[in-house]
């Protein structure tokens, strides 16, 4: 007992706290802190920790101390929990281009404070990253000015957030963004060699074979060739934009449509009415086992209904005992044809 | 509610006014840690007997008898720690004393605490905490192994507690309440 006070009998309390994180981060590396965690839950999972506990209340204190600040901490990313509406998938890949900048209009509040804590951090470990999801993968980031992207399967976006400029690149794939608001700092998106400026907060952009696809739920997404001279195209909240060799087309898109578009975001895909080749094409983005529609009249079979992204085999399934397809497994590929030859 | 909800929601966030507390009656400024420590030791062992009516009062209260307590106990007791023991009366403003901030406010905060650490700790910390990664996750994206994250974290989540507990947000119910408990307590014991 070191402290020259004479305090009971308890270690010195800066070797207790200690003590304390480490029991901490030793479970949330177990996976074991829920958020309803009880100590009691937690002395159940380890005998050491039970004994730790027992031995004095400023063992349990100490760890009830750490483990407030821990949860408190969860503050930092409860913005990222204003979910908006969801967001939308085509197939495709590779080869348009284009930048997005995005004047958040309607930004919320709470992110608008976010922007100027944002600045502070510039400079911090998020910035400049490249974030990227594996095929089925699926993330979540969150830049330090409060703006939040989420990454479909087989993305790869790479950020560069300063106090000056906000902007973010998609190399591949999908992506759903909230911007925070900040009229000061322009947030730009590049995809390929396009330019497309986006004025709003919620919308999702991916990188096609031909160009890009933006989806708006929220605000108004400015869409601007960068090398043609092409009018500026606005995009407003429940519109979709597709681009092609320097052409825009804008149409709108009901409510119901949108959130079937974005159901990817929740782990599903959801389709109505939606040709079973289309629908295999948005399995695949998903998944290493390919679904391979064998004839166009299998192609031509219109489904419905909200399936997980990443189980085509129960997918495959269905189809085989709902619909009486032939389905047959193979290594790599399963092959769909219309009916048993 | 359990004396561990009680303990987290009814006392963590008066730490700051505790420490303060500590810091105006005790000289040395070294002892404030540990006399926290067991502060909390004994308001939770009198609270798992039974949980008190006006938490802020219990806290000061001990506080002040650990105060005493050490005076008394202290072989060289020197005239100023004396003539402090006659005014070691818990000030009703040093009670309502404790910093009351927004949630907005606590946010940033909470990044300003980050920014005052290492830069690796604060990388570490920001992607499990904010970004949600799990050790593991945050290690391979890193590639360092899986006990330097869980260390930087111990670091990261100490540095926190003390600024965190600190300081009171809005949304702490006892943040709003005044310093009139602390009255009845006294009056009825």
């Amino acid at each position: 007992m070191k402290t020259k006070t004479d305090l009971s009998h308890t270690a010195p309390a800066a070797d207790v706290d200690r003590e304390a994180a480490g029991w901490l981060t030793r479970f949330d590396g177990a996976g074991c802190l829920a958020v309803r965690t009880s100590v009691e839950d937690l002395c159940r999972e380890d005998a050491a920790f039970a004994t730790w506990i027992g031995e004095s209340f400023a063992h349990r204190t100490a760890f009830l101390r750490v483990l407030a600040a821990w949860q408190r901490a969860d503050r930092l990313s409860a913005f990222t929990d204003i979910r908006p509406a969801p967001r939308q998938v085509i197939p495709g890949v590779a080869k348009l281009a284009a930048a997005v900048a995005l004047f958040a209009v309607a930004g919320l509040s709470v992110l608008a404070v976010m922007n100027r804590t944002g600045e502070e951090m510039a400079g911090s470990a998020l910035v400049a990253q490249t974030f990227e999801t594996e095929l089925g993968g699926q993330e979540t980031v969150t830049l330090p000015d409060g703006s939040v992207i989420e990454l479909n399967t087989d993305t790869v976006i790479r950020a560069d957030v300063t106090n000056e400029h906000r902007h973010v690149e998609l190399l591949r794939g999908e992506a759903y963004f909230e911007i925070a608001h900040d009229p000061s700092r322009p947030f730009t998106i590049a995809v390929g060699d396009e330019t497309v400026t986006v004025l709003g907060t919620k919308f999702s952009v991916q990188k096609l074979e031909t160009g890009i696809e933006v989806m708006v739920t929220e605000g108004r997404v400015q869409i601007e060739e960068r090398a043609a001279e092409v009018p500026l195209t606005f995009v407003a909240g429940g519109q979709r934009a597709l681009t092609s060799a320097g052409s825009v087309l804008v149409e709108k898109q009901d409510v119901a449509e949108t959130q079937r578009e974005m159901s990817w975001r929740t782990g599903r895909l959801d389709f109505a009415d939606t040709p079973l080749s289309k629908v295999a094409a948005e399995f695949n983005r998903y998944n290493e086992t390919k679904l391979v529609i064998a004839d166009d009249a299998a192609a031509q079979i219109a489904i419905g209904g909200s399936f997980k992204s990443n189980n085509v085999d129960a997918f495959a399934r269905l189809l085989r005992d709902g619909l009486g397809m032939e389905v047959v497994w193979h290594a790599e590929e399963i092959r769909v044809h219309s009916s048993p030859q | 509610m359990s004396v561990d909800d009680w303990f987290m929601n009814e006392i963590l966030p008066l730490e700051g006014a505790l420490i303060r507390f500590l810091r105006a009656n005790w000289r040395n400024g070294g002892d404030v840690e540990d006399f926290r420590q067991e502060v909390y030791a004994r308001v939770y062992a009198a609270a798992s007997r039974q949980l008190p009516d006006y938490p802020k009062a219990l806290l000061f209260t001990t506080a002040r008898n650990l105060l005493i307590d050490q005076v008394r106990r202290s072989k060289i007791v020197s005239i100023e720690t004396v003539m402090d023991l006659d005014t070691l009366n818990v000030s009703r403003d040093e009670a309502s004393m404790q910093q009351v901030i927004t949630a907005r406010e606590e946010i940033r905060m909470l990044e300003a605490e980050l920014e005052k650490l290492p830069r690796r700790t604060r990388e570490i910390f920001l992607l499990r905490k904010v970004d949600g990664l799990s050790q593991r996750e945050t290690a391979k994206r890193l590639r360092v192994s899986e006990p330097t994250v869980e260390r930087h974290l111990r670091k990261g989540i100490l540095h926190l507690a003390n600024a965190l507990n600190r300081t009171t947000s809005r949304r702490d119910e006892t943040a709003q309440r005044t310093a009139g408990e602390m009255k009845r307590f006294e009056d009825e014991n």
